[in-house]
C-alpha cells in the first residue's frame, strides 16, 4: 500500500476518502507509527531515570565522602531558575496545539506563530539547560566527578538533545509552512511533531519532579 | 467475529461492510469538536497551577519526605495525564488505542517498577 | 481521483532535481535491487546476507570448536578466542537470527494479510540498510584494532573500563557498543512498520483472529522488539561513556554497581531470546498443518499463548543472574515467574502434536524441520526448565550445560524452523522447487551433527567444563566429549554445505513451482510463485481463518474434504490476472534515500569509535542531508505503476 502523501481535512475520511488507504484501527498509518515510536522512548528514558534513582545518595559514601564542599544536588541546583525554564518548556506544549488547531481550521498566519512561538520557547529552555550545564561545570561537576554528575548529566542531555532535535523539526516545519509547502491538508504532519513535542515536554515533567523537586535526604 | 464453514454473497457483503463501518466511525471522530483553543488554555492554566504548587511542596522543609515523594508523584502523574489526554488527543482516540498504550504504560512502569524494588532493597543497600 | 496526485498539484516542486537527482524508475535489474522498496525484493536481501552471516558465524564456531577438540589446544590464542565467542554470540543473535525473522516477515506478512505492501516501503529498505551497514561495521573492527572480545552480553565492568586500563584489548567493545546501538535503531524501525501493517493493512475480513500464526509471532515479537531495545541502547551508551568519557555508571569506586548493567541488559536479554524464537514458532505453526492436512489444533490458544510468552518474558529476566547475590525474594520470585513461563510454551508443543496426531502426515523436507524443531525445541525447554530452579542453576550457570540448552533452542528450534520455511516457501519466493533428496540429506546431516555437538555438552556442564574459557587441561573427563562435539560441528558444516550445493542447483536446473505446489492453506499460496510486484490482482476478501482453504475445499455431511471448482481460487487462475491491468495498480516507487540516510550512521559510527568530532559531524550533515531528501520525496511518483 503506498504511504499516503496528505492527509484529508476535517470532513473527509482520515485516509483520504480512498478506500486503498483504509485503515483497520481507523488511525493514519503515520500516527500509528509515532505513537509506537515514542512508546519506545518511554521505556529509553525510563531506563535512564531507573539508573538516576539507583544510583541517588551514592555519593556520600563514595566518591563525596570527606569531601570538604561536595558536589551534591541540594547544593548546586538553582530551583528557582529551572522552575523558569520548566514553565516555559510546558507552555510551549500549549503552543504547540495552538498551532495543530490552527492549520486544522486552515488558519496558516496562526500555524506560523505558534509553530514558532513552541521552537522559541524550546529554544529557550535548551538554553537554560545550557547555561545550567556551565553553571554546574564551572563549580566542578563534570561528567566523571562524582555518580551524581555522570546521571545527571546524562539523564539531562539526552534529553536536552531530544529538545533540540524536536526544535529542528518544528523550525523545518515553519520553514515549509512560510515557502506555502505545508497546505491545510498536510495538518497531519504537525499533528505528528506536536505528539513528538508533547512526549518530550512529559519526559521533563518526570524528569523535573525525580531529579529537582524530590527532597535529597 | 465467528468462522463459517461456508460462504455466501451475504457474508461477503458483512465482511465488506467492515470498512463502511470502520469509515463511518472515522468521520464521527472528525466531525467531533476538538478541544478549542480556549479549551487548551484552561488545561494550561492547570498544568502551571500543578507545577506551582509542586515546586511549593519541594521547599517544605519537613521529616516526612515519603509524604512529600508521594504528592509530588501524583502531581506529576496528573500532569502527563492531562498533556496525553487532551494536548495529545489521546481522550478522543479510539478505544483501542488507548488501551494498547495503557497496556504498553503498565508494562513499562511495571519493568522498571520490579527493577527498582529488588534493587534498591537489596543490592545497593551493600 | 487520488489524492497524491492532488497534493502534487498543490505543492511545489522541490528544487534542485538534476538528472543526478533524479528518482529512480526502475524496478528489474541488477541496480534496482539497490533503490527497490517492495518489500519481497527486501525480504530476500535480508534472507541472502543474513545467510551469509551465518556461515561467518558457523566458521567461527568451527574455529572454536577446533580449539576446544583437545585439552590444551593451540589452535586460538586467548585473545582470539574471546573474539570469536564473542562475535559468533554476537553474528548469530544480531546478523542472522533477528535478519532473518525480518526476512520472512517481510516477504509473508503483507501476503499473508492481504497487502500489496508493509505500511512504510522506504522504512523498511533502511532497515535493511542499517542491518547490512551495522555488520559490516562491526565486522570491519577486526582490521581496526581488534574485534569485540567482551561477550556477546558484554558484561560490566569488564567493558566499560576504560581502554587505558588494559583490561581488554583493542577498541572491539567501543565498535561493538556503537554497533549494536546501530543495529538497533534499524531493529525499531522495521518493528514500527510491522506493528502499522499488521494492525493496519489487513485485507477486508481479515479480522486478527483470522491471521495466520506467523503473523501473530511477527506482530507480538515486534512490540518485543520495540520495547526491548531502548534498555539495552542505555546499557551501551553508559558502557560507551564508561569507557571513553570517564562517566561512573560501572566505576565501582564511585559506588557504580554492575548489576545495574546486568539488569539493563537482560531485561533486552530475556525478551530477545523471545524474539529470536516466536517466529520460529510461527513458521513451525503453519509447515505442520499443512503436511498433516489438518487445521492447526487450537488455533485461539497457539495465539494466546504467543502473547502469554511475550508479556510473561518481561517478567523472568534475572533468571540470568541467579549466581550474581541477588538475595532469597528476587532469585525465587524470578524462578517462579521462569517455571510459569513454561507453561504456554507446553501448551503450544501440546496444540503441535495435536495437529499432526491423525493427520494424513506427508514426510517431505519442510515437515521434517519442523518435526525436528518439536523434538529438539522440548529437549532445550526441559533444560530451561532445569535453569528455573535456583539452586540447580548456582551449579549449572557458566557452565557448559547453559550452552547445551541454548543452542537446543535456538539451534534445534530456531534454526531448524528456518531450514523448515526454506524448504516450504522456496517454491514462492522463487518459482523453484528445492531438490527433496538433497532436502532430506540436508536434514539428516544437520539433526546428527547438531546432536553429537550439544547433547555431549549437558554431560560437559554436569562435569564442570565452564563457558567463555579457550582451553582446558587433560586429566578432566572431557577429552572425549568435545571432540565428539567438534566432530559434530563439523557434520553440521556438511549439513549446511548440501543446502548451498541445494540452493545453487535449483536456481540452474530447478523443478519449476507452481502457485500452490504444497496444497497449503493461506493466502500467499493464492498467487502466483514468484508473485508479481502488487501481489494480489485484487485485493481479496476474507471469510475465514485458513481462507485460501477454504476456497479450495469444503466438506461434505461426513465431513470428508471436498474439492471446489477451480473457480473459488483468486488469482491462480489466468483469467482473473487478464481482467485486472496491472498498470492500474501504484506501487511505491523505488528511492536511493534510505541507502543514503543509512550512510551516514557507519560514518557517525566511526567518529564516536574514534574520537574523531569532524567525522562526526559530517555523519550528521550526511544524515540531515539524507532525511531532507527523504521527507520531500512521495512514498509514490504521481505517474508511478505505469510499466512494471
Amino acid at each position: 500500500m503506498a504511504q499516503a502523501v496528505v492527509t484529508a481535512g476535517p470532513g473527509e475520511l482520515a485516509h483520504g476518502g480512498d478506500p486503498e488507504h483504509y485503515t483497520n484501527t481507523g488511525v493514519s498509518n503515520a500516527k500509528l507509527a509515532i505513537w509506537l515510536f515514542l512508546s519506545s522512548e518511554a521505556l529509553f528514558f525510563g531506563a535512564f531515570i531507573s539508573t538516576y534513582f539507583l544510583y541517588r545518595g551514592r555519593d556520600a559514601q563514595y566518591l563525596n565522602k570527606g569531601v570538604q564542599n561536595p558536589l551534591t544536588p541540594d547544593r548546586l541546583f538553582n530551583i528557582p531558575f529551572t522552575s523558569i525554564t520548566s514553565f516555559v518548556l510546558l507552555m510551549s506544549s500549549l503552543t504547540m496545539v495552538l498551532a495543530l488547531a490552527a492549520i486544522q481550521r486552515g488558519d496558516h498566519r496562526r500555524l506560523r506563530i505558534w509553530l514558532l512561538a513552541t521552537a522559541l520557547f524550546g529554544l529557550t529552555f535548551v538554553g537554560g539547560q545550557v547555561f545550567e550545564f556551565t553553571e554546574f561545570y564551572r563549580h566542578g561537576l563534570h561528567l566523571s566527578t562524582n555518580m551524581f554528575g555522570t546521571t545527571f548529566y546524562v539523564l539531562t542531555g539526552l534529553h536536552g538533545a531530544h529538545v533540540t532535535m524536536g526544535i529542528i523539526w518544528l523550525l523545518i516545519l515553519w520553514g515549509r509552512s512560510m515557502g506555502d509547502r505545508l497546505p491545510t491538508e498536510k495538518h497531519e504532519a504537525v499533528e505528528i511533531a506536536g505528539l513528538y513535542w508533547h512526549f518530550v515536554d512529559i519526559v521533563w515533567i518526570f524528569i523535573f519532579t525525580a531529579v529537582y523537586l524530590i527532597p535529597q535526604h | 467475529m465467528t468462522d463459517t464453514e461456508t460462504s455466501t454473497d451475504l457474508e461477503r457483503l458483512d465482511r465488506v461492510g467492515e470498512i463502511a463501518t470502520a469509515g463511518e466511525h472515522q468521520i464521527e471522530e472528525m466531525a467531533h469538536a476538538h478541544p478549542g483553543p480556549r479549551q487548551y488554555v484552561l488545561i494550561a492554566i492547570v498544568l502551571c497551577t500543578l507545577t506551582g504548587f509542586e515546586i511549593a511542596v519541594s521547599y517544605l522543609d519537613t521529616r516526612h519526605t515519603n509524604i512529600v515523594i508521594f504528592v509530588l508523584a501524583t502531581m506529576a502523574a496528573l500532569k502527563f495525564f492531562l498533556v496525553c489526554a487532551w494536548y495529545m488527543h489521546m481522550k478522543m482516540d479510539l478505544a483501542f488505542f488507548r488501551r494498547l498504550f495503557v497496556m504498553g504504560m503498565l508494562l513499562a512502569t511495571a519493568v522498571y517498577g520490579i527493577l527498582l524494588l529488588f534493587m534498591s532493597s537489596t543490592v545497593l543497600k551493600r | 481521483m487520488t489524492t497524491v496526485e492532488d497534493a502534487h498539484a498543490l505543492v511545489k516542486a522541490p528544487p534542485l532535481r538534476t538528472r543526478l537527482t533524479q528518482r529512480p524508475r526502475t524496478t528489474t535489474g541488477p541496480f534496482s535491487w539497490i533503490t527497490t522498496v517492495d518489500h519481497k525484493k527486501i525480504a530476500i536481501m535480508y534472507g541472502a546476507l543474513a545467510l551469509f552471516f551465518f556461515l561467518v558465524g558457523g566458521i567461527e564456531a568451527l574455529f572454536i570448536r577446533l580449539q576446544l577438540a583437545q585439552p590444551n589446544g593451540t589452535i586460538l590464542s586467548a585473545a582470539r578466542y574471546n573474539e570469536f565467542f564473542t562475535m559468533h554470540g554476537t553474528t548469530m543473535v544480531f546478523l542472522m537470527g533477528m535478519p532473518l525473522a525480518a526476512a520472512f516477515g517481510n516477504y509473508l506478512v503483507p501476503l499473508m494479510i492481504g497487502a500489496r505492501d508493509v505500511a512504510f516501503p522506504r522504512l523498511n529498505m533502511l532497515g535493511f540498510w542499517i542491518f547490512a551497514f551495522g555488520g559490516i561495521f562491526i565486522y570491519s573492527s577486526f582490521g581496526l584494532g581488534g574485534a569485540p572480545n567482551g561477550g556477546w552480553f558484554g558484561y560490566a565492568p569488564l567493558t566499560s573500563t576504560p581502554m587505558s586500563a588494559g583490561l581488554l584489548p583493542g577498541r572491539g567493545v567501543d565498535f561493538w557498543c556503537v554497533g549494536l546501538i546501530m543495529l538497533g535503531i534499524g531493529s525499531v524501525a522495521t518493528s514500527v512498520n510491522f506493528l502499522v501493517t499488521i494492525l493496519n493493512m489487513r485485507a477486508p475480513g481479515m479480522t486478527m483472529m483470522r491471521m495466520p500464526v506467523f503473523v501473530w509471532m511477527m506482530l507480538v515479537i515486534a512490540f518485543l522488539t520495540l520495547f526491548a531495545m531502548p534498555p539495552v541502547t542505555a546499557a551501551l551508551i553508559m558502557v560507551f561513556m564508561d569507557r571513553n568519557f570517564h562517566t561512573n555508571f560501572f566505576n565501582a569506586a564511585a559506588g557504580g554497581d554492575p548489576l545495574v548493567y546486568q539488569n539493563l541488559f537482560w531485561i533486552f536479554g530475556h525478551p530477545e531470546v523471545y524474539i529470536l524464537i516466536l517466529p520460529g514458532m510461527g513458521i513451525v505453526s503453519e509447515i505442520l498443518p499443512v503436511f498433516s492436512r489438518k487445521p492447526l489444533f487450537g488455533y485461539s490458544i497457539v495465539v494466546f499463548s504467543g502473547i502469554a510468552i511475550g508479556f510473561l518474558g518481561w517478567g523472568v529476566w534475572a533468571h540470568h543472574m541467579f549466581a550474581s547475590g541477588l538475595g532469597p525474594i528476587a532469585v525465587s520470585a524470578f524462578g517462579l515467574s521462569t517455571m510459569l513461563i513454561a507453561i504456554p510454551t507446553g501448551v503450544k508443543i501440546f496444540n503441535w502434536l495435536g495437529t499432526v496426531w491423525g493427520g494424513a502426515v506427508r514426510l517431505r523436507t519442510p515437515m521434517l524441520f519442523a518435526l525436528g524443531f518439536i523434538a529438539q525445541f522440548t529437549i532445550g525447554g526441559l533444560s530451561g526448565v532445569m535453569h528455573s530452579i535456583v539452586p540447580s542453576d548456582t551449579q549449572q550457570t557458566d557452565t557448559y550445560f547453559v550452552v547445551a540448552h541454548f543452542h537446543y533452542v535456538l539451534f534445534g528450534g530456531l534454526v531448524f524452523a528456518i531450514f523448515g520455511g526454506f524448504y516450504y516457501w522456496w517454491p514462492k519466493f522463487f518459482g523453484k522447487m528445492l531438490n527433496e533428496q538433497m532436502g532430506k540429506l540436508n536434514f539428516w546431516l544437520l539433526v546428527i551433527g547438531f546432536n553429537l555437538t550439544f547433547f555431549p555438552m549437558h554431560f560437559l556442564g554436569f562435569e564442570g567444563q565452564p563457558r567463555r574459557t579457550y582451553t582446558y587441561p587433560s586429566g578432566m573427563g572431557w577429552d572425549t566429549m568435545n571432540l565428539l562435539a567438534t566432530i559434530g560441528a563439523f557434520i553440521i558444516a556438511l549439513g549446511v554445505l548440501v543446502f548451498l550445493v541445494n540452493v545453487i542447483f535449483t536456481a540452474r536446473r530447478g523443478e519449476p513451482a507452481p502457485a500452490d505446489p504444497w496444497d497449503a492453506r493461506t493466502l500467499e499460496w493464492s498467487i502466483p510463485s514468484p508473485p508479481p510486484e502488487y501481489n494480489f490482482a485484487t485485493v481479496p476478501i476474507v471469510t475465514h481463518l485458513d481462507d485460501y482453504w477454504h476456497r479450495k475445499y469444503t466438506e461434505d455431511d461426513e465431513g470428508r474434504l471436498v474439492k471446489l471448482p477451480a473457480g473459488a481460487a483468486i488469482d491462480t487462475d489466468a483469467a482473473t490476472e487478464a481482467a485486472v491491468d496491472p498498470h492500474s495498480i501504484h506501487m511505491p516507487s523505488p528511492s536511493y534515500w534510505p541507502l543514503v540516510f543509512a550512510m551516514a550512521l557507519p560514518i557517525i559510527g566511526y567518529g564516536f569509535v574514534f574520537k574523531n568530532w569532524y567525522l562526526l559531524a559530517l555523519g550528521v550533515v550526511w544524515g540531515f542531508f539524507g532525511l531532507n531528501g527523504w521527507a520531500y520525496e512521495p512514498a509514490t511518483e504521481p505517474d508511478a505503476g505505469e510499466g512494471h
